[in-house]
């Protein structure tokens, strides 16, 4: 064992031990044992660095194989680590330009405006003028935020990859670990880790969620600039405006602050229910209310993908979870997987038709206990829950929590209603549609009509 | 018994009239829907229908002006053009930006060679 291993499995053992204390040698009840557990888990991925924190951000992705409680606590994982000297951000942009910060830009500023543990941002000034994919000029002087991965980072990550690798294989022969399926786990967080440590894959997505909402007028990215973007480069426009937790600052500069946090949740259908590629990493840094009346979406380092197969199906489950109809969500449930034994069918809906009633039913509605609680029932039924349905879930805790984070008492689900129903009703009369369902609807119809 | 042709004058009178009923409680559904206030379509199915009247009552007008149009094309036809060419434009764009992107690493690598 290596001396990183060792670190690594004197990390893990600290915080094991740590959690045994605090869960009474394993004595409370379950839930409070997982909720221990889970922080200990997060703390160990912080203190381990970039790829630890990457597989944590991971495992809050997926509410279909983690247990609920480790995947909210990931939520709160803090990336945030000590700034790189600017010398060695300037090799990087040395390495990858043939020129320095200062001969690429005007006023690079030598303190980040943000360090996180793969890339750290600093401020500059666009030196000459640049026509962006949009046909937007922007004039000398545009303030810029300048994206660069830290020196030393894909080396470490990969190493740390071959680590976890090796404990992840012997995990999966723990037969109590095997239906967590922890080597796929470590395979996606490879293939994350490769594509974040990319920055032009960032531009790209950035670039393609700005097309895909053209027509939206309040809604924004940052434009980006690829002569000055490279593999750990990225540079874009500096976005003026204010974070979440400044909703009453915006307010006072005139932004409609209440009217931007409830669109989010309709960009965020749109982007779930029509474009099948979402945000998946949303947090008020990431978001930013800008002076014109817009919100600005950032850092598109971690996307979330749903099957066009599964679209309507979502669509359907969304519908019926926000109108509280616990039927119809199981119903549509099925067809993204989730397979509930007949015997326990009634069962299960009435299970989840009480949560319903006690979080959505009830004023304010409480989407993150109806996650917790819905993916809570569908562990004790042994439902395994799919992958594009849990991160359903998941995300629309998160919209639900950005907006809150603006206004504690909107309700994402009524701003959803209008949009969702829409949806629905262009998908119900869509031809192909009707063509597949007439034959069954005219049987039913007659079988009522004659019995 | 014979269907006479006052009979059948009846039926359609009926008929006109199950109409005009529907007609005129669709409209005062839309005027309660155009109402309503964010939230108000869940408070009950009355609501729900005013609401989803209202809301394809817009959607109506806009098929209305597209076909009332005698310049465009079928609307769906000429959506799915402009939409085409819009991605097809960007697509372009995207394609110049990977270029920028890339000529600027091919100049770096070219300098550093020298």
């Amino acid at each position: 064992m290596n001396a990183r291993a060792l670190r690594i499995f004197a990390v893990f053992f600290k915080r094991f031990l740590i959690a045994l204390v605090r869960t009474r040698f394993g004595l409370m009840g379950i839930a409070q044992k997982r909720a221990i557990r889970a922080v200990q888990l997060r703390l160990a991925f912080e203190e381990l660095g970039p790829a630890f924190i990457k597989l944590g951000q991971l495992i809050s992705l997926r509410p279909d194989m983690v247990p609920a409680a480790y995947v909210f606590e990931m939520e709160s994982l803090r990336d945030a680590v000590p700034a790189m000297p600017y010398e060695a951000i300037a090799s990087v942009i040395e390495h990858d330009f043939a020129q320095s910060p200062d001969e690429l830009f005007d006023d690079f500023e030598r303190v980040p405006i943000g360090s996180a543990s793969i890339a750290q941002v600093h401020r500059a000034h666009l030196r000459e003028p640049y026509t962006t994919v949009f046909g937007e000029v922007l004039q000398a002087g545009t303030p810029l935020a300048i994206k660069v991965v830290r020196p030393g980072t894909l080396e470490t990550i990969e190493k740390d990859l071959v680590i976890v690798e090796r404990f992840a294989r012997r995990l999966d022969r723990i037969p109590a670990l095997e239906r967590f399926n922890i080597p796929l786990i470590v395979d996606e967080l490879s293939a994350s880790l490769q594509s974040e440590c990319d920055l032009r894959i960032e531009g790209r997505i950035s670039d393609a969620f700005a097309f895909n909402f053209r027509d939206w007028g309040h809604v924004s990215t940052a434009p980006m600039l690829w002569p000055y973007i490279s593999r750990n480069v990225l540079t874009m426009g500096f976005v003026e405006g204010y974070h979440l937790t400044e909703a009453a600052a915006a307010e006072a500069a005139g932004v409609d602050a209440r009217f931007l946090a409830l669109h989010g949740a309709e960009v965020f259908m749109r982007q779930v229910l029509e474009l099948g590629r979402f945000h998946a990493d949303l947090h008020q840094s990431n978001l930013i209310m800008t002076p014109d009346n817009r919100i600005c979406y950032i850092d598109f380092g971690i996307i979330g993908n749903v099957a066009v197969e599964h679209r309507e199906a979502i669509t359907q489950v969304l519908v019926a979870t926000v109108y509280g109809d616990a039927k119809r969500a199981i119903k549509y449930s099925a067809d993204l997987g989730l397979v509930i034994a007949p015997p326990r069918q009634a069962i299960v809906e009435q299970k989840v038709a009480d949560l319903m009633a006690r979080t959505l039913g009830a004023t304010p509605k409480d989407i993150r206990g109806f996650a917790i609680g819905f993916l809570g029932i569908m562990n004790e039924e042994r439902v395994s829950v799919p992958r594009g349905f849990g991160l359903l879930i998941k995300a629309l805790v998160v919209v639900e929590g950005c907006a809150q984070m603006v206004y504690p008492d909107i309700d994402v689900t009524e701003a959803a209603k209008p949009y969702a129903t829409k949806l629905v009703a262009r998908q119900m009369m869509n031809p192909a549609r009707i063509y597949q369902r007439l034959p069954a609807a005219l049987d039913a119809f007659l079988e009522e009509l004659v019995g | 018994m014979a269907l006479t042709n006052d009979d059948f004058m009846k039926f359609l009178a009926a008929w006109q009239l199950v109409h005009e009923t529907a007609d005129e409680g669709l409209k005062a559904a839309i005027a309660r829907g155009d109402e309503q206030s964010t939230g108000e379509m869940s408070m009950g199915p009355g609501a729900f229908v005013d609401g989803l009247a209202a809301q394809v009552e817009v959607l109506k007008e806009e098929l209305k002006s597209e076909l009332s149009d005698p310049q465009a094309l079928p609307a769906e036809q000429n959506e799915d053009l402009t939409a085409q060419l819009e991605r097809l434009t960007f697509e372009v764009a995207a394609l110049r930006g990977q270029l920028e992107s890339m000529s600027a690493t091919l100049d770096a690598l070219a300098t550093k060679a020298l």
